[in-house]
């Protein structure tokens, strides 16, 4: 038989090969995609040892091996760009038709970028640096998916008019701000400052969605208001399950959630914390945690939940606020550096003040707020308002915030007469107009074009601390 | 060939495996093979920082990752170290062990961490394994990495009562040596007298290969470091010392025992047990070991390999399972962990035997630690179409001075 | 009968009827049995989608019979013992056909123990049933409190708890002033507010519960009684591992060479040709350029066979995927090892057998030939090895 072999012998023959495969995630990735998937939230782990925080989140630090399987933060859904590349061939294995954006995106809270589509943007106008928010996917596949894509980060919402830019604050000699209320001509030279109160103690999920419970979503939430225009926050920390607490860990995780995404923000957390709360509970964890401002209630109320159309109580508490603590939690907060926000239900209240002033332990400016409308205090009226404003001290500050409706005619009133305004879902979770607001950011909106409308412009972090003599931390 | 070959020497320093598991959803792989690394760094008494090179090998297709050994850094700790990835099929998890031990001998590191893994529940082994075979010839007709035929030989040759018997028999060894071992993936607590009855119940695989009689599917991992001479005093306590390996390969072809005594087919697990023990000067392998790790992935296999790696005739190997020698406590004791037949995660089980081996030589196996002093320990391998590496660990270094 | 996880052999055997799945019984036309030790015999009978369970004495005629402990059967029902363990270790043993047998797993959904569900009658029984035993003395010091619950709803009532001297009494009704009293308009609201499925505040301010005293004592409640476990409750739920399955699949192409191309060209013409080691004179299949173990060129080629004898079959009872589509084969099936004609020694040649002729082959060994086969060729030849069907007993 021949021995030559020749090429002529040589052919192709079609194969294929097909097998089964089942992978498996693990404990850290699966609780990874199914919180996206269930929660619409984004978490990592974070290592104790180096302070790196992994997303993808990691069972031990790629550096130094640390096991931080159950060590979870929450990070942020917005980040920024570190790098990008365009994807334009064509291939049934893409997730996505050519052209389209594969970027490394670093997300707020994050130490470790993570890649995804970036979509909602043409190629050509990305960039590194671009802020980006995650888009979650309506349809849930389990997958990394269940975030759709990225899209450039929303930009700050605007009213149609835009007043030009004012002068920057200055403060002035105190002589000069007694001289500019005389004659009962309110001071509108200051901008306004404008607090969002985020959560409070009873504001519940059922009632609006948008209310923060975990550090994440009150990170979110403060992030949001800062960009509408507020200068600060109030916060009454939440359990997961939105139960008020006094834990020390849980309030310095949300202030330090909300510090670490705005870092420019005053944060103001309460001293009343929710209802039940012994005096100890109630002040140890601001001076534990430090805030630059915190509530300090004056005067021992009733404050209960009663049907405001028929009368009948559902819940009636008594909220205790001896002369003791008002002196004790006053004491306290001035040692620890913490600006008392000095909340005033009632002539009463101030006057109690007026009293415990004598002391001589507050620091000056004094920060005052009109709260209405609490069951136990004073609903909102104009003669009232201007009776508390004539009482203030020397060189006070006042603000004010009104339970449900009253929020926005006592904004108003405040702007007019020289004070600040303070909104937010703790007082009322409703617009104007009676819908559901998206978040605390939105009423802030309206707050912002009620200072531009006065003429007043909106206060800046920095120049509210010049203005109520906080110190930066 | 020579071992002389060797620049300097050196000695196992820790050892680190995962439980063996059928069930493992709560890692992915990465995170399995974390746990073998931390438990061997722990025992070296060594951080990621004190490992020079790290050399990585699992089975191909078994899980269908290309390039595993990236993702796997997250796990392995190999970011900016150097990394060689090696595959060699079953033999790989020594076969990393043995380019460890040539990675340092050479002088080229002086700590090098071997690491294999396999996560069978994420696959199908023998779905994979039959892309071993020639695409054009055999891949559609051959069935994995189970066969009959050893069975056959063996009934062949010792009649059917008797060779059923035996490989029953060193089944059941094994399970009793797993119920000792807690890292084992199966044990079923069989005893003697249930022989028979599995002869006749335990549900065949192919030919009289039986269910029962074939090593385990697991998800595991092993990792083992090695350091030079210098370093392993240092660091340790009780090094273990690599003397000597060899690795024998063949063409890829599955008539691999042969039907005609005229016409013998090469054996590789004597071929590589006469050329090692050659040249270290051994001439009676089964009085010089004190303990054998042999990568046995059926029981008939194990029975028959006995006679291959120890230079044995006849019937002899068979005399040594039926009179249980090879049990903890006998003459010859082969796999006190319970062997390849107990816990199969392929990437790593090769491996695992160096690894079972060496803490033998230390006396740190606990429960299933021999009762005589260890010395002299052998290891095997096992994979492809009749691929053998043998490696022979020792408690001293006090060979070269002979 | 006993009950292993509060489930008998009975349970299972009694639920089959309404978990059979006539979609799995497409094309099943057999009789099974189970002999469950402590338990009884069954014979299952499943013909044109319907099945049939009767318990029998004996299980003759059965195509295939299961045999288990009640324990391990229970186990592996209720998804508390792994099957295959249990099968492997010898615990299930399956009499008869094991193939057949295998097509029980598809009959059935799987066993789900009822699940006893409580009212919210049971829930207030509970609650109040357990108020002193969780009673916490110890954090009671000096507290004299008297706790009113007033539940309405068809299912409601009404108890009060009196604390005293460190010491808890819980009496039916209330019949005297209280520090404070729960009022809740439907005894649900409670038993849904206590198991956290709904939150104190939007119930409160719903109007649907109020307290009427003192809040703060109520709020101090939980100071007072350790938590109540529902009953119902499996403890911590596990966690949701996720895994994905995925049947990878890649094309690919090939390519023979020339000498790979001649074998396989030359099944065209229906004819085994190789190439012969010009040292050791060993013939390969396929055919290869050079003898692995001498390392020459094998340039002689040879047309062997077609018919020969075997010299093993791999009789495989085991199912697999097929590598080419991922796909299982179907089992049992012979491979043989087949010495064609003008062939010596181990130069065999691999294929597969008839399969009705499985158990008629016998292997050959030394000068002892085996079965003669012969290879049947298909009509339309592509030159592949499966231009040979099968090899064929040739008589």
């Amino acid at each position: 038989m021949s021995t030559k072999n020749t090429d002529k012998d040589s052919f192709a023959v079609q194969g294929k090969l097909a097998l089964p495969y089942t992978y498996f995630a693990g404990r850290v990735g699966s609780k990874f995609l199914t919180t996206i998937r269930d929660q619409k939230k984004i978490m990592g782990t974070k290592c104790p040892t180096c302070g790196k925080v992994y997303l993808p989140p990691r069972q031990v630090c790629q550096k130094d091996f640390t096991d931080i399987r159950n060590n979870w933060v929450d990070v942020s859904a917005t980040g920024t760009v570190v790098n990008f590349t365009v994807v334009r061939y064509e291939d049934r294995h893409l997730a996505r038709k050519p052209p389209y954006v594969i970027a490394m995106i670093k997300l707020d809270g994050a130490d470790t970028p993570m890649a995804h589509i970036l979509d909602g943007v043409k190629p050509g106008d990305v960039k590194k640096g671009m802020r980006v928010e995650a888009v979650f996917a309506e349809k849930t596949t389990t997958t990394i998916l269940d975030i759709d894509h990225f899209k450039p980060e929303a930009e700050r919402a605007k009213s149609g008019w835009q007043p030009k830019a004012r002068k920057p604050y200055v403060p002035e000699p105190e002589s000069g701000i007694e001289e500019k209320r005389r004659g009962g001509k309110p001071d509108m030279s200051k901008p306004v400052i404008i607090c969002a109160a985020l959560a409070g103690a009873a504001t519940m999920k059922n009632q609006t969605p948008a209310v923060p419970y975990t550090p994440a979503e009150f990170a979110e939430e403060a992030y949001k208001c800062w960009k509408a225009g507020a200068a600060m926050v109030h916060v009454h920390a939440r359990e997961d399950n939105g139960m008020p607490t006094h834990d020390h860990e849980r309030i310095r995780t949300t202030h330090d959630a909300i510090k670490q995404r705005c870092p420019e923000l005053i944060v103001n957390l309460s001293s009343a914390v929710g209802m039940g709360k012994t005096a100890e509970q109630r002040i140890s964890q601001i001076a534990a945690v430090k805030p630059e401002m915190a509530s300090l209630n004056t005067n021992t109320m009733n404050f209960s939940l009663l049907d405001r159309k028929s009368g009948k109580i559902f819940i009636d508490f008594v909220f205790e606020n001896t002369f003791t603590m008002l002196q004790d939690f006053g004491k306290a907060m001035e040692e620890n550096g913490v600006k008392p926000e000095i909340e005033v239900y009632d002539m009463g209240g101030l006057d109690n003040t007026l009293l415990i002033m004598k002391q001589g332990f507050f620091t000056n400016p004094m920060n005052f707020n009109f709260v209405w409308g609490v069951a136990g205090g004073q609903a909102f009226r104009v003669e009232t308002f201007v009776a508390l404003m004539n009482a203030l001290p020397a060189h006070a500050n006042f603000t004010t915030c009104g339970v449900g409706l009253d929020q926005f005619p006592a904004i108003m009133q405040s702007g007019i007469l020289g004070g600040h305004m303070r909104v937010g879902l703790e007082d009322n979770i409703r617009m104007p107009d009676g819908e559901l607001a998206k978040g605390s950011f939105e009423q802030v909106s309206v707050a912002v074009r009620a200072a531009e409308c006065l003429g007043r412009g909106v206060a800046t972090p920095d120049e509210a601390r010049l203005m109520m003599g906080i110190k930066k931390r | 060939m020579a071992h002389g070959k060797k620049n300097r020497n050196v000695g196992i320093i820790g050892i680190g495996q995962t439980k063996h598991s059928s069930h493992r959803e709560d890692v992915n792989q990465p995170e399995m093979m974390h746990e073998a690394i931390a438990a061997a760094l722990k025992d070296a008494g060594l951080t990621m920082k004190d490992i020079d090179c790290i050399v990585h090998g699992n089975m191909e297709l078994f899980e269908m990752i290309h390039q595993p050994d990236l993702w796997h850094t997250l796990g392995t700790g190999a970011g900016g170290k150097d990394c060689f990835r090696i595959t060699t099929g079953g033999t790989v998890g020594i076969t990393i062990g043995c380019a460890a031990d040539n990675l340092v001998a050479s002088g080229m590191y002086d700590i090098v961490m071997a690491i294999g893994f396999e996560k069978l529940q994420e696959g199908h082994t023998t779905g994979g394994i039959t892309n071993m075979a020639d695409p054009l010839w055999f891949r559609n007709l051959q069935t994995g990495a189970l066969t009959g035929s050893k069975a056959y030989d063996l009934i062949y040759e010792f009649g059917e009562e008797r060779a059923k018997k035996v490989s029953m028999t060193y089944r059941i060894i094994m399970d009793k040596h797993a119920a000792l071992n807690s890292n084992a993936h199966r044990s079923f607590g069989l005893d003697f007298a249930q022989a028979d009855d599995l002869i006749k119940n335990s549900p065949k695989l192919v030919g009289d290969l039986k269910l029962i009689e074939m090593c385990s599917q697991s998800d595991g991992a092993c990792a083992v470091i090695f350091a030079c001479e210098k370093k392993a005093k240092e660091l340790s306590k009780k090094p273990v010392w690599v003397r000597d390996h060899i690795t024998v390969h063949r063409e890829e072809v599955f008539n691999i025992f042969g039907y005609d005594d005229k016409y013998p087919a090469r054996q590789t697990q004597r071929f590589a047990a006469e050329n090692l023990y050659a040249r270290n000067g051994i001439k009676k392998p089964l009085e010089y070991f004190d303990v054998f790790e042999m990568y046995d992935p059926a029981s008939w296999w194990g029975v028959d390999w006995l006679r291959d790696f120890f230079l044995l005739k006849g019937d002899e190997a068979v005399k040594l399972v039926e009179d249980r020698e090879i049990m903890i406590g006998g003459k010859m004791p082969v796999n006190p962990s319970g062997g390849v037949i107990a816990s199969n995660p392929i990437g790593a089980t090769a491996l695992l035997r160096v690894a079972e081996a060496a803490l033998q030589v230390r006396g740190d196996a606990g429960a299933h630690q021999i009762p005589k002093p260890v010395n002299h320990a052998l290891a095997s391998g096992f994979g492809g179409t009749m691929w053998t590496v043998l490696m022979m660990l020792e408690k001293e270094l006090n060979w070269q001075e002979a | 009968m006993a009950e292993y996880w509060g489930v008998t052999v009975d349970d299972i055997f009694d639920t089959m009827q309404e978990r059979f799945r006539p979609e799995g019984a497409a094309g099943v036309d057999a009789v099974f049995g189970y002999d469950i030790a402590g338990a009884g015999k069954w014979k299952l009978t499943v013909k044109d989608g319907a099945m049939k369970l009767e318990k029998a004495k004996d299980l003759a005629g059965c195509v295939a019979s299961m045999v288990s402990d009640s324990e391990t059967f229970v186990g592996v029902n209720m998804g508390k013992v792994d099957a295959t363990s249990a099968f492997t270790g010898g615990k299930i043993k399956v009499e008869g056909d094991l193939g057949a047998f295998g097509k029980t797993g598809k009959l059935f959904r799987k066993y789900a123990p009822p699940k006893k569900e409580m009212s919210v009658k049971d829930y207030l029984a509970d609650m109040f049933g357990t108020v002193v035993s969780r009673f916490k003395a110890d954090a009671t010091e000096g507290v004299d409190y008297i706790y009113g619950f007033d539940l309405g709803g068809k299912d409601g009532g009404k108890w009060t708890v009196f604390i005293k001297d460190q010491k808890c009494r819980l009496v039916t009704g209330i019949d005297c002033k209280t520090s404070v009293t729960l009022e809740f308009g439907e005894a649900k609201d409670y038993v849904d507010m206590i198991l956290g499925k709904i939150d104190a505040n939007s119930l409160l301010a719903a109007g649907r519960g109020a307290a009427i005293g003192d809040i703060n004592i109520a709020l101090k409640w939980g100071l007072y009684f350790e938590k109540y476990v529902d009953p119902m409750a499996t403890g911590e739920p596990e966690q949701e591992l996720l895994m994905l399955k995925k049947t990878i699949s890649v094309n690919q192409a090939f390519v023979t060479g020339p000498i790979m191309g001649k074998f396989l060209n030359a099944l065209k013409e229906k004819k085994i040709i190789t190439n012969r080691c010009p040292k050791c004179g060993r013939m390969h299949f396929p055919a290869r350029e050079v003898c692995a173990e001498c390392r020459v060129r094998a340039e002689e080629w040879v047309e062997v066979g077609p018919k020969g004898q075997v010299r093993y079959m791999e009789y495989v009872y085991y199912s697999f995927p097929d590598p080419l589509t991922g796909e299982s084969r179907e089992t049992p099936y012979g491979m043989i090892m087949v010495l064609l004609d003008g062939c010596k020694g181990n130069d065999i040649f691999m294929h597969l057998i008839r399969s009705d002729q499985i158990d008629r082959i016998q292997g050959g060994r030394n000068e002892k030939s085996g079965t003669r086969v012969r290879p049947v060729w298909n009509e339309h030849r592509v030159g592949s090895i499966f231009d040979i069907k099968y090899f064929e007993i040739d008589e």
